[in-house]
């Protein structure tokens, strides 16, 4: 099992980039979406606004729908990664699709709050000749889908982001959502089955140490933002967590800001560098 | 192989860590540790491996040093782990030094009466003093009325051998320290390893921890990975990365399984202050219950112990089970998440960057394009360099016709 990869790096000294990248993406995620779903029928992916709605606006609000239920209504998830050109800012937010008004800002895509968000950050310029290297990487082996997309327009740490990854949590096998700011800081929002809620994280188990030796850890999990100590009312109880597992194609390297970093592990695998989150993506198999 | 996990508690002013009564704290131990090590030595993988005492509280040649020494077996660097108390005065801080724990080679260790009846080192790998002291009715001050006790958990499971002792004390005593010594074996390394540690265990925060495993035949000091400070969550299993060496059994661009603690333990992040120490909790999931055996908030290794409910676990003959304890209940604000099996690591490169395993995208100009096994398949892609400049790196060659020059 491995990713399929599409390499949709282009140029940025002939024209701002990021336009025709996203439309090419949007063409990737419109396809594998229609396989998604028909595969997952009691859970729904959407977008509800892509970058064809809002040329100024540009950017991705996803829904999923998932197969739980809270309240009697079906869970409802959401991502939002917009780069607003004019502003040359780009703005993340990931939470529950509850949070999410139409006609909040953000031209047509509308603001999401209320879960993780990072307030719009100035990491876009058009007026930059950056070349963008951009993957999307995909699978569709049941119970291990996902849908990546990560940008890196240069290699310093504030030019690069996973902006669209959609993926099972493959222990609940319910849809979850990343993405990250433009400098690398992390969103994630899942249903937690045991605990009956959502739940946020904002990084990856990953090796102690920041290397040499780099590792790679397998599989991927999230480090979840459970309750703290802060005293609200009522007090959160003591609850137990299933953990948020990403597909079998993901691993966690112990670098940041290496996107496009290349690892050739000794059992044969080989994998791709994919954002500033310390994901790792599979793309050649272990023979 | 069955779990066993009991305990022995003393009431107000009788718990001794100064006696060797075969009744008290120490003789305890040593009882305990003894039926573990019997078990584990008839393990016929640890023909290597065999645990040994050289010591123990009846050891004690004056009226002030008590504790044990242990030792090690390893196929080429059996160890020495000694612990004693040096002074009888009460602890009042994290850097009171009461007593002394040295982990050492073992032809580094000298049997003789030194210390107290416990020997001495030549040199050790591990000489912590640091947050050990003494607590009881024979101190100086007594502190009056403190309850105290010792909780030992172990598993003669081969590849999984564990011993866990704790002492703690459950009084409201404010220095009072909580110290635990996890033995375990994993296939992962050659040895045995040690993990010593100390929290305080009612007001304020503090913990010391030393973390010895093996490099190849080497002993050595490692880290691992926890939970995110602040977080009050736990998690397990643990893992401890192992480290490669160059010239060791682990090599770098290698597979390498993981350093697995014994996966009854829990270990996390718990910032809250007393009421919260030596809590226990039952599982939300069920099957089992939680007791707290360290409380370090803010440094993210409080340990816990879960303990199955059903097989209970054994209980050696006159102790009682752990549960029979007064721990103290929790309720709220806290977490619980189990993480997924790890599968073994993918080790790098020994330095960085290495440009086939670690490439970082600034590498190396077109040269490293060409190399790079993706920009490559761009470049081609873009036509290649053109004109036959020479570089190939997945030119936009023909694959007929003029075929010459070729200049790679």
């Amino acid at each position: 099992m491995a990713a399929i990869l599409t390499d949709l790096s282009r140029r940025g000294d002939q024209g701002f980039p990021l336009p025709d990248l996203f439309t090419d993406v949007e063409a990737l995620l419109a396809s594998w979406l229609v396989a998604a779903n028909a595969q997952n029928p009691t859970q729904l992916l959407e977008v509800l606004t892509g970058p064809a709605a809002d040329a100024e606006h540009l950017g991705w609000t996803i829904r999923a729908t998932l197969a739980a239920t809270s309240g009697g209504a079906p869970v409802q998830l959401m991502s939002q990664w917009v780069a607003t050109l004019a502003g040359t800012t780009a703005t993340t937010a990931v939470g529950l699709a509850a949070g999410h008004n139409p006609n909040g800002g953000l031209g047509a895509h509308g603001l999401l709050s209320g879960g993780q968000f990072h307030a719009p950050a100035s990491s876009l310029n058009p007026a930059e000749p950056y070349p963008a290297l951009a993957w999307v990487v995909r699978s569709l082996a049941p119970g291990q889908e996902y849908f990546g997309f990560c940008l890196s327009l240069h290699t310093f740490s504030t030019r690069q982001a996973v902006v669209l990854l959609i993926a099972k949590d493959v222990t609940s096998g319910l849809w979850h959502l990343h993405n990250t700011t433009m400098g690398g800081l992390q969103c994630m929002v899942a249903w937690n089955l045991a605990a009956a809620r959502e739940i946020f994280a904002t990084a990856l188990w990953s090796e102690f140490f920041n290397g040499p030796p780099f590792a790679l850890r397998h599989p991927s999990a999230w480090m979840l933002a459970t309750p703290s100590i802060v005293h609200v009312t009522p007090l959160p109880p003591l609850r137990r967590w299933d953990p948020v597992v990403l597909p079998a194609d993901f691993g966690t390297y112990n670098r940041t800001f290496a996107t496009g970093g290349y690892l050739k592990a000794a059992n044969g695998s080989e994998w791709l560098v994919f954002g500033p989150s310390r994901l790792a993506v599979r793309l050649i198999d272990a023979p | 192989m069955t779990l066993t996990a009991c305990a022995r508690t003393w009431g107000p002013d009788t718990y001794n860590w100064a006696s060797s009564a075969a009744t008290d704290v120490g003789m305890r131990l040593h009882e305990a540790f003894s039926a573990f090590a019997a078990a584990a030595n008839a393990n016929p993988a640890n023909t290597d491996l065999q645990l040994s005492v050289l010591r123990n509280h009846a050891s004690a040649t004056g009226s002030t040093s008590y504790g044990f020494v242990w030792r090690l077996g390893h196929p080429t660097s059996p160890l020495v782990l000694s612990f004693h108390n040096v002074s009888l005065a009460q602890g009042f801080s994290s850097s009171t030094a009461s007593a002394l724990l040295r982990l050492g080679l073992a032809s580094n260790w000298i049997d003789d009466t030194s210390n107290g009846g416990y020997g001495n080192f030549s040199s050790t790998l591990l000489s912590a003093n640091r947050g050990l002291s003494h607590y009881g009715p024979s101190g100086t001050p007594a502190v009056a009325g403190l309850e105290g006790t010792l909780i030992v958990v172990f598993d003669a499971t081969p590849g999984a051998e564990f011993f866990l002792a704790t002492l703690l004390r459950p009084g409201d005593d404010n220095y009072s320290l909580n110290l635990s010594i996890l033995l375990f074996r994993s296939p992962a390394v050659s040895g045995w390893n040690l993990w010593f540690h100390r929290a305080r265990a009612y007001i304020g925060m503090f913990s010391s921890n030393d973390r010895w495993s093996w490099r190849g035949q080497s002993p050595e000091v490692v880290s691992f990975v926890s939970g995110a400070s602040g977080t009050q969550q736990i998690n397990a299993p643990i893992a401890w990365q192992v480290i490669p060496l160059a010239t060791g059994a682990v090599q770098f661009n290698s597979v390498q399984p993981r350093l697995l603690l014994p996966p009854l333990l829990w270990n996390g992040d718990n910032q809250h202050t007393d009421p919260r120490r030596l809590a226990r909790f039952s599982d939300p999931a069920g099957g089992g219950t939680y007791y707290q055996l360290g409380a370090a908030g803010g440094a993210v290794d409080d340990l816990w112990l879960r303990l199955p409910s059903s097989p209970p676990p054994s209980v050696l003959s006159g102790w009682a089970a752990i549960g029979s304890l007064s721990w103290r209940s929790l309720s709220d604000r806290f977490s619980v998440m189990a993480l997924p099996p790890l599968s073994p690591s993918l080790i790098g490169p020994a330095s960085v960057p290495d440009l086939i395993t670690d490439w970082s995208p600034n590498a190396a100009g077109l040269a490293g394009v060409q190399q790079h096994p993706l920009y490559a398949q761009q470049l081609a892609a873009a036509g290649g360099m053109g004109g036959g400049t020479g570089g190939g790196g997945g030119s936009g060659r023909p694959a007929t016709g003029v075929l010459w020059p070729r200049r790679q």
